[in-house]
């Protein structure tokens, strides 16, 4: 998972990856000065029972968010559960304002009837796991668009500034005067920040279907010699869509709606 | 009578030869490793292409014989516009192969004899990932193997087209492309107009893509480069995937009409796309080129699509006028034909 938002995986290539050993740490470049750095813990029982008694300072001391995946192939989700436990116990000691997210994987293994029954079924058996912690739970598939949408969540409610750029993206929208901008990181593609200028707390539009567009023709110009675009400009009857690079590390897209506007 | 009709395009083949998953990628975007899962098809199915003209695909599978047909059977068939289409798995043991060779002769030799115009395609199917001395010499093999079998069942003048496909990249949209384009009467026109305004243009390639299944009916006359088409396919992708999130459409709708659009790639090439109709949509890909000379290209651009939109009406008024001429010489014959029409 983290190879195809991360590292420009496409989603069958992942077949190739061996199982990760030991913890894995990479570190990810957002917006300038913000760096993130992700330890990729190995699922291992052994990894795992170091990282409870031995490494268990140094894996969870100061930690911002903790992301526990779920295999929902799996059959014994029981004993999935227990490890959850000592993982929610550990880093309530060692981090206490650490966020936590749950994302159920592979959905894409679930039949597509009952899949809405199991979600609501496994969250609730997280939630009351979790000891009244806040949690939030998503369920994922690399082969779908909702790998996107729990990330961009994630990178959301992990930026410091967050607000700063939601109200930036607000002054640009209302000063240039077009209906939507959306902020993407450069890399993956995900969505930093969006702003509607119509639009209510409600109904907010989903990115993750554009993130997932624009990863997909990425992914096929890297396998075409070039590396990356520098600017789309899409032009309907009065409609204007403009992507394009805005810092080192972000990707602007603007959005106008407005028929009278389109000269 | 029967060149009337719609032109066709028969897809045959053994079973599990790909045909129904060339159809899959074509039409339906498809994503290739999924139609691993595939069950052989049953029963005959069609897909319609509906662009400035429209061409049926026929997916007959593998469990039907052609060759016993009945002959009123066979000249329905068989006869009028038809392009015939032969999947041979090349992946496969040497007995399939060799069956896959038979059918093949024995379909052509019974569909030569009924209509000796009939356009008959090989696809030489499911070379994926082979160097490109491996899939020459396959074909070699292939051509001579089909050319002897032809030989015994004294099928002189039986001509044969070779492609060489895969649908894990985009042959199999180049080797259909240029299927349908023996089946479009004005593709002269449109490929001596694209030609010219490469050249007034400067531009690299310029393609004319049905929007609906990304096969171009016209390219300039220069050499093809697969990249760049596959491209041109990926950059429609993208621009049908960010069109679609604000709930609008590239196709099928008077906005998209005049749609266009531009991207930049780091190497300095450019996409740009403009659409011609609802259906189809001119690619023209060009390097970097200064300032003043943008315009120009813009200029071009909008002359091209007005000559092409001229060219497609041009066609349409054609056919009220023989329509018109046919019913005023047969006006008893009119009304069946209006409802069929």
């Amino acid at each position: 998972m983290r190879s195809i938002i991360f590292s420009h995986y496409s989603p069958t290539e992942t077949r190739r990856l061996g199982p990760t050993l030991d913890v894995e740490h990479s570190t990810v470049r957002v917006l300038g000065n913000l760096q993130l750095t992700l330890w990729d813990c190995g699922g291992q029982e052994a990894f795992m029972h170091n990282f409870f008694s031995t490494q268990r300072e140094y894996i969870f001391k100061s930690v911002e968010m903790l992301i526990f995946v779920f295999d929902m192939e799996i059959r014994d989700f029981s004993s999935e559960l227990s490890y959850f436990e000592s993982c929610l116990d550990a880093i309530q000691v060692q981090s206490k304002d650490a966020k936590v997210v749950c994302l159920l994987h592979k959905m894409d293994l679930v039949a597509s009837d009952v899949r809405q029954s199991v979600v609501e079924e496994k969250t609730a058996e997280l939630m009351r796991r979790a000891n009244g912690l806040r949690i939030e739970v998503y369920s994922t598939s690399i082969f779908e668009d909702s790998l996107y949408r729990a990330w961009s969540h994630i990178m959301n409610s992990i930026m410091p500034n967050i607000d700063t750029i939601r109200d930036h993206l607000q002054k640009f929208c209302e000063v240039a005067d077009v209906s939507q901008v959306v902020l993407f990181e450069k890399s993956s593609f995900l969505s930093i920040a969006g702003y509607h200028l119509n639009a209510t707390e409600e109904d907010v539009v989903p990115y993750d279907k554009l993130s997932s567009a624009l990863k997909r023709f990425n992914l096929a110009l890297n396998n075409n010699r070039t590396t990356s675009f520098k600017l789309v400009r899409l032009r309907l009857n009065g409609f204007i869509l403009i992507i394009t690079n805005f810092t080192k590390n972000t990707v602007l897209m603007a959005v106008d709606n407005n028929p009278n506007m389109s000269k | 009578m029967v060149s009337n009709h719609v032109p066709r395009l028969l897809l045959l083949g053994l079973k599990r030869s790909g045909k129904t998953s060339i159809l899959d990628i074509v039409f339906r975007q498809g994503n290739p490793e999924q139609t691993l899962h595939f069950d052989g098809s049953l029963r005959v199915e069609r897909f319609q292409l509906e662009s400035i003209c429209n061409i049926t695909f026929v997916d007959v599978p593998g469990s039907l014989d052609l060759t016993d047909l009945s002959d009123e059977d066979a000249e329905l068939i068989f006869g009028g516009n038809v392009s015939i289409v032969f999947v041979i798995d090349a992946m496969t043991s040497e007995r399939l192969k060799t069956m896959s060779v038979m059918k093949l002769c024995a379909v052509a030799k019974r569909a030569f004899a009924i209509n000796p115009n009939v356009n008959f395609e090989v696809l030489i199917h499911k070379l994926d990932s082979q160097t490109i001395q491996f899939k020459t010499q396959i074909q070699r093999m292939f051509e001579r193997h089909i050319q002897d079998e032809a030989y015994d069942l004294r099928l002189y003048n039986a001509i044969f087209s070779y492609h060489v496909t895969s649908i894990f990249n985009c042959s199999i949209q180049i080797a259909l492309s240029k299927i349908i384009q023996k089946l479009v009467p004005q593709v002269d026109t449109f490929e001596s107009l694209l030609s010219s305004f490469v050249e007034k243009s400067d531009s690299h390639q310029v393609y004319l893509m049905d929007l609906g299944s990304r096969l171009f009916f016209a390219k300039d006359s220069g050499p093809l480069d697969p990249d760049i088409y596959e491209l041109t396919i990926n950059f429609f992708d993208l621009m049908e995937g960010l069109v679609e999130q604000q709930h609008r459409q590239l196709r099928n709708d008077p906005d998209a009409a005049v749609a266009t659009a531009v991207v930049e790639l780091d190497d300095n090439l450019y996409i740009s796309y403009a659409a011609v109709n609802t259906q189809v949509g001119i690619m023209n890909v060009f390097r970097n080129t200064p300032l003043n000379r943008s315009s120009v290209i813009e200029y071009n651009l909008r002359s091209l699509r007005k000559s092409l939109q001229e060219a497609l009406t041009y066609q349409e008024q054609q056919q009220l006028v023989q329509l018109h001429r046919f019913r005023q010489r047969y006006p008893d014959l009119s009304l069946s034909l209006a409802t069929e029409s």
